[in-house]
């Protein structure tokens, strides 16, 4: 008996750390239900869903940790960034964040949150462990999107009335330089290479190509829909390509970097918002807001292969990688 | 609103306090400086409205133009019948005047478009403004008459099935205009136009001021209150107990979708009032002349009219692209449909959004170019 239970006991250890390699090894993807109130967890090797988490009022912005240990969600209704603990898959905590949080990013390093604060037309800088705001920047009207440069040196916000990026240096914690884009930008993504930010502007159906080292747009992509309506955008990790999640036409833009062009659509589902990238790069995620569904594309070749069943209304996509 | 605030942040001058003498020649001022004039009407809560939105447009704009070393101002001038303010404004350097609201005020802003000043009319639907009446520099941020009616026909017809209208028409050019249009848009989608008695809905079709008795007289006849149409925002400025119809309208204080939730609860922070019609207008038109100055470099009224006419890609918190037509400078743009609410909530207002009308194929609503009797003067 007594040797049963050592078995026993040795089995569920490597059982463990099985489960612990393969958590390594398959990314976890975080979707927010913006009207489920929930956020779903998808296992990324298999695509199925593995659990939904309870998490509060209005779940729309998104991310992770770098370790993939945490997981942020601004609750908008809540007005708060709920903190989720990855293994227990429950709120250990909720950072006051201003009115109705709607999009933020977290710093490479894991330290700090970058939080858009719509009506007060700012950005709060929250330390990432205890939630305390640790500056407050003054940005462009009705701030939403906000992304880390690489290096973490740069924050961009965007500012859907007054049609700017807000460029902001994280060590002086001030905005030096704003940026003209297309008409009500949403969101932006950095090339891996910290060199190219591309930024998604929704009432012109456009996608602007901002060269980061001057502060200035290089091109601007005009997306052949009619009402595209771009929102999500992610690069690549190799920073050959970006994918961009139009809403109104309701697929996805592949864009040519390099020659900075759009090259393909790819139907997804109904009202595709938020969009996330694996650490390989070789699938997509995008969450389909009417759909109440998760696409999952091919990258390579450029197609749907999964569609996933999700709560009500997904809205953002992040994966712990 | 505050004055103390408005002079402050917008240099506001107004003309009705000086009796008009304080409207000269303003002193040199650096190039950045833009001047948009604005015409208030008599009606000092229509006055209210205008300036209301025009400020906020203003502070939206500057919070663009600002941070590339421009400034947009406003000038205001008391209308006194007539062309005469709106003149006087582009005479004292005005790049834009933005006026039309209250009676006649669109055939004035009309002829400051004529003399060559670009003029945004923000209160005026009158189909003639956009027809034999349009001029080059005229701009129409207000919705017509026309699309109105057709908004009107989309969700009464198309939604609801309700095929035979009625007309109660006053003989008011306003009514003339709003019953032709509505015999057009009711033809066009396969209803038709029949006795009272016989009729789902019952369109009153009149001049603004006369909107209360004609609502009362229907109500009083027995026709139920979502059975009644009408266009513009007049049937919202009645009295709680008196709200009552359809009315088609360019904005609504309750919509949510497209951040007009955002630009809600901006307005009524600023000024804690509901944003009307009227006031969306006036902010869009403000909006617009400052994205002109900055994306355009616009600094005189052909580099704005061209702006204007290059149909920029404009945000009016509608979810859609908003762009002038070309054929008679007509601002494309979503209407909604407001009309009783369902739920007997006193805290909420009576009229409620029911419908928005017109995203799929925004040259739907008003006058298409083939049927334009506009005709640009070179």
């Amino acid at each position: 008996m007594a040797l049963s239970v050592k078995r026993l006991a040795l089995l569920s250890l490597a059982l463990l750390a099985a489960v612990a390699a393969r958590a390594a090894a398959e990314p976890l993807v975080y979707v927010s239900n913006e009207r489920g109130n929930t956020v779903t967890v998808i296992d990324g090797a298999t695509d199925k869903v593995v659990a939904t988490i309870p998490v509060g009022k209005r779940p729309r912005g998104i991310g992770t940790s770098p370790d993939g240990k945490t997981v942020y969600v601004a609750l908008g209704n809540d007005n708060v960034i709920a903190v989720v603990d990855a293994a227990s898959r429950t709120v250990k905590a909720r950072f006051p964040s201003g009115s109705d949080p709607e999009a933020f990013a977290v710093s490479p390093d894991g330290a700090r949150i970058y939080v858009s604060n719509e009506d007060a037309n700012t950005a709060s800088v929250l330390d990432a462990k205890t939630g305390k705001v640790l500056a407050t920047v003054p940005v462009g009207t009705e701030p939403e999107g906000v992304s880390v440069s690489p290096d973490g040196r740069l924050v961009y916000v965007t500012a859907e009335t007054t049609h700017t990026i807000s460029v902001i240096d994280t060590s002086a914690l001030k905005t030096v330089a704003t940026i003209l884009v297309g008409s009500r930008p949403r969101e932006s993504a950095f090339a891996p290479d910290g060199r190219r930010a591309f930024v998604t502007a929704e009432i012109a159906g456009v996608i602007s190509v901002i060269d980061v080292a001057k502060n200035s747009v290089v091109a601007t992509l005009k997306l052949d829909r009619p009402a595209p309506k771009p929102k999500g955008v992610v690069v690549h990790p190799n920073g050959k390509w970006a994918y961009v999640a139009n809403g109104g036409s309701n697929d996805v833009a592949v864009i040519d970097v390099e020659a900075m062009r759009v090259t393909s659509f790819i139907p997804v589902g109904t009202r595709p918002w938020g969009v996330a990238i694996t650490g390989d790069g070789k699938k997509l995620y995008v969450a389909n807001g009417v759909s109440d569904s998760v696409s999952v594309i091919d990258t390579a070749a450029q197609k749907v292969v999964a569609t996933i069943p999700v709560d009500k209304m997904p809205w953002g996509i992040a994966i712990a990688k | 609103m505050s004055a103390t605030r408005i002079g402050r942040r917008t240099f506001l001058v107004s003309l009705a306090a000086a009796g008009g003498s304080a409207l000269r020649p303003r002193a040199a001022r650096a190039e950045d400086v833009f001047t948009v004039g604005l015409v208030l009407p008599a009606d000092p809560g229509r006055a209210t409205d205008l300036q209301r939105g025009a400020t906020l447009g203003l502070d939206d704009a500057n919070a663009l133009a600002t941070l590339f070393g421009k400034r947009l101002r406003l000038e205001t001038a008391a209308d006194r019948g007539g062309v005469a303010a709106g003149r006087a404004l582009a005479r004292a350097g005005a790049l834009a005047v933005v006026g039309g609201v209250g009676p006649g005020a669109g055939e004035g802003l009309r002829e400051v478009a004529a003399d060559g000043t670009v003029a945004l009319n923000v209160g005026a639907p009158d189909d003639r403004l956009r027809n034999e009446g349009c001029a080059r520099r005229a701009f129409h941020v207000m919705p017509s008459v026309s699309m109105y009616a057709d908004a009107l026909a989309q969700f009464l017809i198309e939604q609801r099935k309700l095929m035979r209208w009625a007309v109660a028409g006053d003989g008011s050019p306003r009514g003339v205009e709003t019953e032709s249009a509505a015999r057009r848009s009711v033809a066009r989608r396969g209803g038709s136009v029949v006795e009272p008695a016989a009729a789902d809905v019952l369109l009153l079709a009149v001049d603004e001021r006369a909107v209360e008795p004609a609502l009362a007289r229907a109500l009083a006849d027995g026709r139920a209150p979502d059975r009644i149409a009408g266009v513009g925002e007049a049937g919202l400025r009645l009295a709680p107990d008196q709200a009552a119809g359809l009315w088609a309208l360019g904005w609504h204080h309750d919509l949510e979708r497209f951040s007009a939730r955002e630009l809600n609860s901006r307005f009524r922070r600023r000024f804690n009032a509901p944003l009307g019609e009227t006031s969306w207008a006036a902010w869009a038109a403000l909006k617009l002349v400052g994205e002109a100055v900055v994306r355009a470099n616009a600094s005189d009224g052909v580099a704005l009219a061209a702006f204007m006419e290059s149909a920029p890609p404009f945000d009016g918190h509608k979810g859609d692209a908003l762009t002038f037509r070309r054929w008679d400078h007509q601002l494309r743009q979503p209407l909604y449909v407001a009309g009783p609410r369902k739920r007997d909530d006193a805290s909420l207002a009576p009229l409620a959004v029911l419908a928005d009308v017109g995203g799929k194929n925004l040259d739907a609503l008003g006058t298409a170019m083939a049927d334009s009797r506009c005709r640009f003067a070179p």
